[in-house]
């Protein structure tokens, strides 16, 4: 007996109704404090895998006194990425970084915030939650 | 006692197939639907060489010899994934499990598949 084809019911997530998740956000974030950029919840039932790329850069310098961040929050509320800006960043600092591969679970949420401190400076800065969520 | 045939030259396939078994042989195809109740996928064919059976419906399928132990479950058979699963039986390597009946078991819903055999043809067997 010779058997062949899909060796378990965990095929490829391609094969599991597949939809293509493409989560992307750019703000102007304002000097006050942590706000959210970009927000995925798993549905019940399904997965997620995705990556995140998070990006800023500084378009007014920012103050002696004020700093700013872009990060990635994972669905246990760790930041995994975090990209930060100094006090005093001069113009047109900037940074990004792409993460590999992440999974998300059912009721998992995923999100990007900006966290900018009050001051005269300013922020363009955003990201992506982008994947293809499956059955699992 | 019958003379062995004498070395010829093949044409086709068919007669490959013929040389190689010594005796010739055509195939044949079916479409069953595997139910949520057990049913026959495979009649019982003492002439029947070879067999695959693919499961291309969405649901996982079991198929079981029909023998007296009996029908296909989730702890009794070869179990054939959904969307491709397919088994294969060739009786110089499965004896005759390749001619025993076979039945089976869809579980979760009624998943199509899609049978082909190969059978000593009758018909053009030599006598």
């Amino acid at each position: 007996m010779r058997l062949y084809g899909p060796s378990s019911t965990r095929q490829f997530s391609e094969d599991r109704n597949p939809l293509i998740i493409n989560l992307c956000t750019t703000t102007f974030p304002i000097g006050n404090g942590v706000q959210g950029v970009v927000s995925y919840i798993c549905p019940a039932n399904r997965r997620l895998k995705f990556f995140v790329h998070i990006v800023g850069v500084v378009t007014i310098a920012l103050a002696a006194g004020q700093h700013g961040e872009v990060f990635y929050q994972n669905a246990g509320g760790f930041a995994g990425m975090r990209l930060w800006f100094p006090l005093a960043s001069p113009l047109n600092t900037r940074e990004n970084a792409t993460s590999g591969f992440i999974y998300a679970t059912a009721g998992g949420q995923h999100q990007i915030f900006t966290n900018l401190d009050a001051g005269a400076g300013q922020m363009h800065a955003g990201g992506m939650i982008s994947g293809v969520e499956y059955d699992p | 006692m019958t003379t062995p045939a004498a070395p010829r030259t093949a044409q086709s396939v068919r007669d490959l197939l013929e040389l190689r078994l010594g005796v010739p042989v055509s195939a044949r195809d079916s479409t069953p639907t595997a139910q949520v109740t057990v049913g026959q996928v495979l009649k019982q064919d003492a002439a029947r060489v070879f067999w695959m059976v693919i499961n291309l419906g969405a649901f996982v399928v079991f198929i079981a010899p029909a023998t007296g132990s009996g029908g296909p479950s989730a702890t009794r058979g070869i179990r054939l994934e959904a969307n491709g699963g397919t088994a294969t039986a060739w009786w110089e390597e499965d004896g005759e499990l390749t001619a025993w009946e076979w039945q089976s078991l869809a579980v979760g819903g009624a998943s199509s598949l899609f049978v082909i055999e190969v059978v000593i043809d009758q018909g053009a067997r030599p006598q």
